[in-house]
């Protein structure tokens, strides 16, 4: 008696939620096919939140064909540019072990998407899902908002401090822990970098966009020199590194819900003056940075948020174990993601994998993706850019011949390495 | 259904179609709903659900038994990957059943919320369609004629989402 046996449709939405939250995200969108009911579903804050509290980790790329992070202010035109490819390479926990998914989830061409065409985008922030971009050259300073999964993307307005010449700046995005806000945190530092003994440079300013308001304001002057990457979220706060060499704590903390700037306790470090360079990231919700000298890489971590004694050296490699193969030690090294076991996902300059390998205690680099790319920490999410009202929230164009696997130019090798199936670990 | 230790505090539940099940009332609180009701001194010595019948109850109390007396997880960690495991193949035995048990169980679990038999149906559901096209889903599960897409909606969708259907 068909009639009397049990729908799926009779079990409460949220337990339906709670099942289709535990699917990957393509399976997910599928299942928007299945009824209305899925489909309203998916679209419901319950299941989205229910979503991002079990969402994978991964790495959101932006793929280049050209390198971006020096030739800021030329426009070589002999090589054509094909910039923007944003791709999500997911790290996946299968049968206790984690390891890269080799096979993209996902692959978009921005230069589909007239905005973005010939044009240099930078990520310079990520919070449940959403991705701030930074379009930054050839006299451009434009930030978006884009959730990849929704291919949904918005134009933030212009902002009174606009990028000339060799100008740094200094993005962060956030959530506020009690408003719930999200928040872009824009610093312009229109001056030289301070010397010792060099008076204070005072062309830097603040600014704040909350999504759904329309406008930037203008939060004043900031009292510190700050590393020009991006800052990671982390507690409510984006965190910086301070390069003045006078500031008692090398780390700038900005609060989203406050809105207000403090130093914030950095690692017992005693050779500050011999650091070539740092950055900082998230790894296992602990706040940590890197620090590479002439003889050594460090990873620090803060064990409890905010307790200067909780720092501690996590990972140590000193540069005559690492020979030959210390080419890394010698540029930027960005910390991305840890894994349960202790692996940690680096970047280094603009586009290689690092992996620390916790058994080996070395650094390896995983040949995955051609350069030139940069990338962030990412985890996907359904939170939709209509949520915020007032918006102007546009659609990403997509391709048919980009879906799903990595684009391949014909006449082009593709390292057999990037097709090879899901089922490589690391 | 008979229990061994016979000096423990006993709860009956009486099931929709009248089937009396006498249970250790420590099996019984795996329900968070059944330990509010007793904190709170609403319930009597039986009681009466009558929205799940005996197939899916004397399911559910399996269940609430075999985890009732496994140690529990922040006892001691020294003797737990053993019970670990045995509560894992438990688990993964314990969601053999048919399609419609499963939502049956898993209804049963919402109402007298057992947090763990919740995500464990959960999970089996979404491990049965995991691999499987809008169309086997909606076969698998069920799912009400009245409530389909149209073919123009379908085609929509899948256009919006392009990306993800290769």
């Amino acid at each position: 008696m068909s009639s009397l046996s049990p729908s799926i449709e009779d079990l409460p939405g949220n337990v339906m939620a709670d099942v289709l939250s535990r699917l990957p995200v393509k399976k997910i969108i599928h299942c928007k096919c299945v009824c209305k009911n899925w489909r309203e579903l998916v679209s419901d804050s319950y299941f989205v939140s229910r979503h991002l509290s079990r969402s994978p980790p991964g790495i959101m790329i932006v793929h280049n064909r050209e390198p971006q992070m020096y030739s800021d202010s030329e426009e070589d035109m002999s090589s054509p540019k094909e910039p923007g490819i944003l791709k999500w390479v997911e790290i996946r926990d299968e049968f206790g072990n984690t390891h890269l998914h080799r096979d993209l989830v996902m692959s978009f061409n921005l230069n589909l998407t007239p905005t973005f065409r010939n044009s240099n985008v930078l990520q310079v922030g990520s919070v449940n899902g959403l991705v701030c971009l930074w379009q930054y050259q050839n006299n451009n300073d434009n930030t978006y908002i884009c959730n990849p999964i929704t291919r949904e993307y918005m134009s933030l307005p212009r902002q009174k401090y606009y990028k000339k010449g060799r100008t740094d700046i200094v993005y962060g995005f956030g959530v506020g822990l009690l408003t719930k806000a999200y928040k872009v945190i824009r610093i312009f530092q229109g001056d030289k970098p301070p010397k010792p003994a060099s008076s204070r440079p005072r062309l830097l300013e603040a600014e704040v966009y909350t999504l759904g308001t329309g406008k930037w304001r203008h939060l004043g002057h900031v009292f510190y020199w700050l590393e020009k990457f991006h800052g990671p979220f982390l507690n409510g706060c984006v965190h910086w590194i301070v390069l003045d060499e006078d500031s008692p704590e090398k780390l700038y903390a900005f609060d989203i819900d406050n809105e207000t700037f403090q130093l914030f306790p950095s690692p017992p470090c005693e050779d500050w003056d011999r650091i070539r360079v740092q950055s900082l990231g998230v790894l296992n919700g602990f706040l940590s940075q890197s620090d590479t000298t002439d003889w050594e890489f460090t990873i620090w971590v803060m064990k409890e948020y905010g307790v200067k004694r909780s720092w501690h050296k996590e990972v140590v490699i000193r540069q005559n174990i690492a020979e030959p193969r210390d080419w890394w030690m010698h540029g930027h090294v960005f910390l991305i993601e840890c894994l349960k076991d202790g692996t940690i996902f680096m970047l280094f300059e603009d586009g290689g994998l690092l992996v620390y390998l916790p058994q080996k205690k070395s650094i390896e680099e995983k040949p995955l993706l051609k350069p030139f790319f940069t990338g962030i920490a990412y985890r996907p999410s359904f939170l939709k850019l209509q949520t915020f009202e007032s918006e102007t929230v546009h659609v990403l164009e997509s391709s048919r011949c980009l879906r799903g696997g990595m684009s391949r130019p014909s006449g082009r090798r593709t390292p057999s390495i990037i097709t090879t199936e899901r089922d490589n670990k690391m | 259904m008979s229990t061994s230790s016979s000096s423990s505090k006993k709860i009956v539940l009486k099931s929709a179609d009248n089937e009396t099940f006498e249970i250790d009332e420590i099996v019984a609180l795996e329900s968070q709903a059944i330990k509010n009701m007793i904190e709170d001194e609403c319930a009597d010595n039986v009681i009466p659900l009558g929205n799940i019948d005996s197939k899916t109850l004397s399911k559910i109390i399996e269940y609430c038994k075999k985890h009732a007396e496994s140690p529990k997880k922040d006892d001691n960690a020294d003797i737990d990957e053993k019970a670990v495991e045995d509560l894992k193949s438990f688990d993964a035995e314990f969601a053999k059943v048919d399609m419609p048990l499963i939502q049956d169980i898993l209804m049963a679990a919402n109402f007298l919320n057992i947090d763990n038999l919740i995500g464990l149906m959960c999970r089996t559901i979404a491990d049965r369609i995991k691999g499987k096209t809008p169309e086997e889903i909606r076969k698998i599960l069920n799912i009400n004629k009245n409530d389909l897409l149209s073919p123009e909606q379908e085609a929509k969708a899948r256009e919006e989402n392009s990306w993800a259907f290769d």
